[in-house]
């Protein structure tokens, strides 16, 4: 099996959904996502000689994002704009339930800056540490902490209606 | 549910999956991996050492069969030794001077005796041909 197929067949879903909260944007995701995998074309060894390669692509993935923002400042505003709009950042589903709290979360999560929304992304549905959000974002560990808590509480407010309905009384 | 308790909100968020990578783009990057590189043949390599091998080998027949092959005498040396069969001495010299000396050997004994080569005419200088 060729290297960058087992790396799409293990990476992929969780660096595409990574992107996209970044992003919050599908056509930038998907540039972003194929600009990596030229450059992992090019060298698979990237890759296959990291330690853990699940953080060097997130890392990877950051790095692409953060030079497309350098690149054009005006896809930078965009992106801002496009984060009011709350993309479906979220596996659809048929639980009626599930699918209001997605929801809630999502536009809860356009109202963040993306570097809360990348730690958020990181710590909840990831399952990184603290020590290795700081790694593949390239910032301070405490930061990232005090980032996440930050996003925690400005998710919390959205969510309170979803909350007070789905109380029992 | 209480969005007052960080755990239980942080489970709650948890609950909502991230959006997996859509067919299309999955198959376009899938397009995009290169096809295993075939394994060229390993081309016979011919190391230094046993080209050498082979030709110090090669260099040994050589010399072998040189040295057991019986020796050859030389057109002087057959016409010293051998002066019964030969015709008389000036037909001699001649053969041996034209390196026919060998074929001196086979002649009936009986054979008239060889003549020099008739001396030809001086050819003319101006017409180049003989006067």
């Amino acid at each position: 099996m060729h290297p960058l197929e087992s790396i799409l067949e293990e990476h992929g879903d969780a660096l595409y959904g990574f992107l996209l909260q970044l992003t919050h944007s599908e056509p930038d995701t998907r540039d972003l996502l194929q600009e990596i995998w030229r450059r992992l074309a090019r060298n698979p060894a990237l890759v296959t000689a990291a330690r853990d390669p699940r953080a060097f692509l997130l890392r990877l993935a950051r790095n692409q994002f953060i030079d497309s923002l350098r690149r054009a400042e005006t896809r930078s505003k965009a992106h801002e704009g496009a984060a009011a709009e709350a993309p479906q950042v979220f596996e659809p589903t048929d639980d009626p339930d599930l699918r209001q709290l997605q929801d809630s979360i999502a536009f809860g999560l356009a109202q963040l800056p993306a570097e809360q929304r990348a730690v958020l992304h990181l710590k909840l549905w990831e399952g990184q540490t603290f020590e290795q959000i700081a790694a593949i974002l390239d910032i301070p560990q405490n930061t990232a902490a005090s980032r996440y808590r930050y996003a925690l509480d400005r998710l919390r407010e959205p969510l309170r209606p979803l909350y007070d309905e789905l109380r029992p009384s | 549910m209480n969005p007052t308790d960080p755990a239980s909100l942080e489970r709650d968020l948890a609950r909502a999956r991230p959006r997996r990578m859509p067919d299309d783009l999955r198959a376009l990057l899938a397009a995009e991996i290169p096809a295993p590189a075939r394994p060229i043949p390993a081309r016979p390599r011919v190391s230094w050492r046993w080209a050498f091998t082979g030709l110090a080998a090669a260099w040994a027949v050589i010399l072998a069969l040189h040295l057991t092959e019986p020796s050859i005498p030389r057109t002087g040396v057959l016409a010293e030794n051998t002066p019964a069969i030969l015709p008389d001495a000036p037909v001699r010299q001649l053969l041996a001077e034209q390196h026919v000396i060998r074929w001196v050997a086979l002649l009936p004994d009986d054979a008239p005796p060889l003549r020099p080569p008739a001396r030809r005419a001086p050819m003319s200088p101006l017409t180049n041909r003989i006067s």
